[in-house]
């Protein structure tokens, strides 16, 4: 997993990158001193991994909880610890959150472990704003339960039967957070990889500021629409992305002296 | 030419008075990363709240465009065909006759990568819905149509179109980033046989002709 490389939608391929890009850019901040382009990181959807490896470094894990057995001293989310040449260790998924990143760095860094993350992995709200086709139907705010049909290229949830609609419209292009719904009501909130171009009205999509969030969604889990105005959903972004901003400076200060040579 | 909000940062264009795919080539010509095209609209995404949209509709009407015809080999067996003809009151044979007796422009391409619209189907098989419920999965190389559109899936996907037919050819993204069908190429599908399906599995189709249109 990399960050997002726009300017390709054109092709029909969408941006892609991290679906929850605040734990990737943790995650990137705690290995790397500043932003190197090509950083990568494994994206681990409620998934359970073992890693073993062949040199020594540096290992970061950052998102969902998880549990990680090993050998080795100070494994844990939300930090970064160093691993020997054949050591291993053992991920397993948790049950709060979806997305855990795992990243590696042949720099030997000292253990850290973050108390505090602004993070989005507990989430009972959404915020959303009007979507193209907001006037086109009567969209009456429900909450939306996530159904086992989720990915990177959308979240299905279950049907909304007051959603259900008879619009046949032409395809329009789409962006990541849409809430796309089909004609029996089932709301698709369209992830990083999602269709630039979708048929389906979009009544709702949700605000940036909120995006993240919606890595975290488990199937079953129910979470509430509140419909803000698009200039509140402005503001909510730049908000969170000052907060992001304070966070990482602040995440940058406390490591100074870690990345010397 | 009106704008409405696709999120914070990015834009929908409606009522435009030039070929949607025009003025997103030009937008992308003027510097624009990401300007994608669909039927009637454009979308421009993550751009300063103050673009010139002037600016850009002058530039695709003064620009040149290139054109061209591309033939896509087809089987008319698809899983929906048998229904699709049925709600449209004619046989399988037929719709697969109306469905190939025109040429198509591409109007757009997006859904998913190399994902080209095409259009408009002739009235007498126009009009079939999307599934209430999309197929989480259809084939690469699957015909479909819904509406007055028709389209070639050319990656595995998910789906909510009537399957009428296949093709062999792949047309997904080159890995320099070419598209096989582009907006403004004229597609027309020939009827084959099995025989030269088998042959021409994996192959990128035939583009018979190419024109600078002023």
């Amino acid at each position: 997993m990399k960050r997002p490389q726009p300017g390709l939608r054109h092709l029909g391929i969408p941006p892609s990158g991290p679906f929850d890009t605040e734990s990737f850019r943790i995650l990137e901040t705690l290995l790397h001193q500043g932003h190197i382009a090509d950083f990568e990181a494994l994206e681990l959807a409620n998934g359970s991994v073992e890693l073993e490896f062949t040199v020594p470094g540096t290992v970061a894990i950052v998102g969902a909880p998880v549990s990680v057995q090993s050998d080795l001293p100070d494994c844990a989310t939300n930090g970064r610890f160093p691993v020997t040449s054949g050591s291993s260790i053992r991920i397993t998924a948790g049950t709060t959150g979806l997305r855990t990143y795992v990243a590696f760095t042949p720099l030997l860094l000292r253990a850290t472990r973050l108390s505090r993350v602004p993070g989005s992995v507990e989430c009972r709200a959404i915020r959303v704003i009007p979507g193209p086709q907001f006037g086109a139907g009567d969209w009456p705010l429900e909450s939306l339960t996530v159904s086992q049909v989720q990915d990177r290229v959308g979240i299905r949830c279950q049907p909304i039967e007051s959603w259900a609609h008879h619009l046949e419209l032409p395809s329009e292009p789409a962006v990541f957070g849409a809430i796309q719904v089909t004609p029996n009501g089932t709301p698709i909130i369209l992830g990083p990889d999602g269709p630039t171009i979708g048929g389906y009205p979009k009544p709702y999509v949700v605000c940036q500021a909120d995006l993240p969030k919606l890595a975290h969604l488990r199937t079953g889990q129910t979470v509430r629409l509140e419909m803000i105005q698009l200039e509140t959903a402005r503001i909510a972004n730049i908000e969170s992305g000052q907060q992001m901003d304070k966070f990482i400076s602040e995440l940058e200060i406390a490591l100074t002296g870690d990345f010397q040579p | 030419m009106r704008t409405e909000a696709l999120n914070e940062s990015s834009i929908l264009v409606r009522d435009l008075p030039i070929a949607p795919w025009k003025f997103a080539e030009a937008a992308r010509r003027l510097g624009i990363p990401d300007a994608v095209a669909s039927y009637e609209t454009v979308g421009l995404f993550d751009v300063p709240a103050d673009l010139d949209l002037d600016r850009i509709l002058e530039a695709a009407q003064a620009a040149a465009f290139s054109s061209r015809t591309v033939q896509i080999l087809a089987i008319y067996d698809g899983p929906d065909l048998a229904t699709a003809a049925e709600t449209l009151g004619l046989s399988p044979a037929e719709l697969a006759e109306l469905h190939h007796g025109l040429a198509y422009p591409c109007h757009a391409v997006g859904f998913r990568p190399g994902f080209a619209y095409l259009g408009p189907l002739p009235d007498r098989i126009a009009g079939l819905p999307r599934h209430a419920q999309p197929r989480t999965h259809v084939p690469p190389g699957s015909i479909a149509i819904t509406g007055h559109q028709t389209a070639i899936y050319p990656i595995p996907s998910p789906g909510g179109w009537q399957l009428i037919g296949r093709t062999p050819h792949d047309l997904s993204v080159t890995t320099d980033h070419q598209l096989i069908i582009q907006p403004g190429d004229l597609v027309r599908f020939v009827p084959c046989s099995e025989e030269e399906f088998q042959n021409q599995i994996g192959a990128r189709p035939q583009v018979l002709s190419e024109v600078a249109e002023p």
